[in-house]
């Protein structure tokens, strides 16, 4: 499915008061253009900590649902980031990957063995009690809601179209910028 | 003269003051990767109910930690060799110190005089220098007398909103008796 129509699927189920960490590049613009009403985080450099920087709002913020929008190339380079997250035992964590096996951002080139994995395989070869790949675009919106909706630990990997994604200019916030605005919403609304 | 103590305070002694020291310094969340002269901290780390420990495959991982912590409003700390300096130079560099995130880094400092093992020299030589390079306040707690450092680069790191290194060598984390 088109990246948009997955943000937008999102939006439509996500609790209000969850918090949205999003991974770097395309993943953020695309759910900055939702203009949601979930109080977001739009990450930056390095690629691969994402899941991490997730696990660790997660582990602060206990009562709040945690997503995190990541893209499958920022994803990969974290892989073991899974093992952590299984093993912090946290339950407020849901993870949903951009899969589209392409560094987008970067030019489009492939990502190593792409398309043979299985980025669901992977994550409940880690141990996550729900892990799904949304391949079917005549069941996404229904496998979106249900990840959403799981009462723990969830992951899902969305099948995205490949699309061009040219490299933006600048945005408006630098990064300190986009933390310190993140942090006094999160304070507002505590 | 005074006669030599029977008894000397011993890994697990001091690992438990660490842990108190990390507590005053407002720390609740550890992000760890095991190295041998750790053993008795991280032991004493899971052993305290007040502190969550979150076991990492890889060091940098434990500054995301760390820095998704701080986001959500709790201070963070990671635990790990120097080699975890290294190998997080990108992490620091470009998430904590671009987003000006406080942290410590408690890390063993091996590969210095300390050391006996030829693997671990290089650590030595280039941790403190690695850091320096980064932008990274470091400093060296030898004993049990430095431990106050923990509180103070916490406090340092939180006013500087940058990550903070304390570098920990043998006899601030073995037992007196572990000498060569």
């Amino acid at each position: 499915m088109q990246r948009d129509l997955c943000a937008r699927i999102i939006r439509h189920h996500l609790k209000s008061d969850a918090l949205v960490y999003c991974g770097l590049g395309t993943a953020s613009r695309t759910w900055r253009a939702q203009e949601a009403a979930q109080i977001s985080y739009y990450g930056s450099d390095p690629m691969g900590i994402s899941v991490s920087m997730a696990l660790g709002l997660a582990l602060a913020q206990p009562r709040r649902d945690v997503l995190l929008i990541a893209g499958d190339g920022d994803f990969v380079m974290g892989l073991g980031s899974l093992l952590t997250v299984v093993g912090s035992e946290v339950q407020n964590l849901k993870i949903l990957i951009f899969d589209n096996g392409r560094y987008e951002t970067g030019g489009s080139q492939s990502l190593p063995a792409a398309p043979k994995y299985s980025l669901a395989a992977i994550a409940h070869g880690a141990g996550f009690p729900h892990a799904v790949n949304v391949h079917d675009d005549f069941t996404a919106e229904r496998d979106i809601q249900e990840f959403l909706t799981q009462p723990g630990l969830a992951f899902a990997a969305v099948r995205i179209d490949a699309e061009a994604s040219p490299y933006p200019p600048a945005p408006a916030r630098a990064q300190v910028e986009e933390r310190t605005l993140f942090m006094a919403r999160l304070a507002e609304r505590s | 003269m005074m006669a030599t103590p029977i008894q000397t305070p011993s890994a697990g002694d001091k690992a438990k003051l660490i842990v108190q020291h990390l507590r005053r310094a407002g720390i609740d969340l550890v992000a760890t990767l095991p190295d041998a002269w750790l053993s008795s901290l991280l032991d004493a780390i899971d052993a305290d109910p007040a502190m969550t420990m979150v076991r990492v495959t890889r060091e940098d991982e434990g500054v995301g930690i760390c820095a998704g912590a701080f986001l959500g409003g709790r201070k963070a700390a990671l635990v790990a060799q120097n080699a975890g300096l290294l190998l997080s130079a990108n992490a620091l560099a470009g998430l904590a110190m671009h987003h000006q995130v406080p942290l410590i880094l408690v890390l063993a400092q091996r590969g210095g005089p300390d050391d006996d093992q030829y693997y671990q020299v290089y650590k030595g030589r280039v941790t403190a220098p690695v850091a320096r390079a980064i932008g990274l306040p470091c400093h060296v707690i030898s004993s049990v007398d430095d431990y106050h450092l923990i509180e103070d680069g916490a406090r340092q790191a939180y006013l500087a909103r940058s990550p903070v290194v304390l570098l920990l060598n043998r006899a601030a984390l073995l037992g007196d008796d572990a000498r060569f």
